[in-house]
């Protein structure tokens, strides 16, 4: 079983589903619309930044990748 | 002499009783009264004079029922042994003892959601490309801290935020006296962030004309 502490799991190319957390939705609710991803959505790896932030492809936070606990693999 | 004592010890414990029995609750028409506040379980009292109180987790009164017939003596009977059973009295006289622990331990139930007070400020941790988005005040639902002069870095690890780049800017929000807010003290560990600073969510936001900044952070 992985641990949140763990590295993420995921790979550049990789689906996955965004399945955030109820703190992580609520911390998101000062993102403009076009910056928030849809919870339950297939998103495809951009990048994974520090072995631990997943960037999904066309993501435009200002804050970059997020925290890959807040993705389960499809 | 053996009498005469027994005599003084219940003159004496009488009113002692009295006073206890009146600090648990006040006794209207037979009935004991008492607000179990916050209490989450539904309990029955102290049948008084084959009379049943029931309150429930609001505290407000459910059932006063006065018992008619047989059945109904049962019954109390039944509401004698859930006391015994919840309170662990076995004395009738020192029920009401027991009730008044249960009435203390339903009030020490805290909330965790108060109001502000005028002139009260937070800091809101975040993205200055974002500060068009924070004209309407806080959204109902997002995050302050009262933590001030903290780099972006000290932020993200304080406030357990979810991305990889810090935030860049700090606004001030100073809600109008009375706006709710959740408190939780200390921020739990999340997202590979220790935690720990306090943090504060408002529920139905801040308002328009709340909010201050951005000014940007090292």
């Amino acid at each position: 079983m992985m641990k949140k502490d763990d590295l993420c799991p995921f790979k550049v190319g990789q689906n996955v589903i965004y399945m955030p957390s109820q703190r992580g939705k609520d911390l998101l609710v000062m993102s403009s619309e076009n910056q928030k991803l849809i919870p339950g959505e297939l998103y495809e790896i951009d990048q994974v930044l520090d072995d631990l932030y997943v960037v999904p492809k066309g993501y435009s936070h200002p804050g970059g990748g997020l925290y890959w606990t807040e993705f389960k693999s499809c | 002499m053996t009498t005469i004592l027994r005599l003084f010890l219940f003159l004496l414990l009488t009113p002692v009783f009295g006073i206890v029995a009146q600090a648990a609750g006040t006794v209207q028409d037979s009935f004991r009264v008492v607000d179990v506040g916050f209490r989450t379980q539904s309990i029955v009292l102290q049948t008084i004079e084959a009379e049943n109180c029931n309150y429930d987790s609001s505290g407000a009164l459910l059932q006063q029922r006065k018992s008619q017939d047989g059945e109904s003596a049962d019954e109390d009977r039944l509401s004698e042994l859930n006391i015994l059973r919840s309170t662990g009295s076995a004395w009738p006289l020192f029920s009401f003892l027991a009730e008044f622990f249960a009435t203390n331990k339903g009030a020490t139930a805290l909330s965790t959601y108060r109001k502000t007070t005028a002139g009260e400020t937070f800091q809101h941790y975040g993205y200055k490309q974002q500060a068009a988005n924070f004209q309407g005040g806080l959204r109902p639902g997002g995050f302050a801290t009262t933590a001030d002069g903290l780099t972006g870095v000290k932020a993200r690890s304080g406030l357990s935020l979810p991305h990889a780049t810090p935030p860049n800017a700090v606004y001030t929000v100073t809600p109008q006296a009375g706006t709710v807010v959740r408190v939780n003290p200390i921020t739990k560990a999340e997202f590979g962030q220790p935690g720990g600073l306090p943090e504060f969510q408002f529920p139905n936001g801040t308002g328009a004309g709340t909010v201050s900044g951005p000014r940007t952070l090292p």
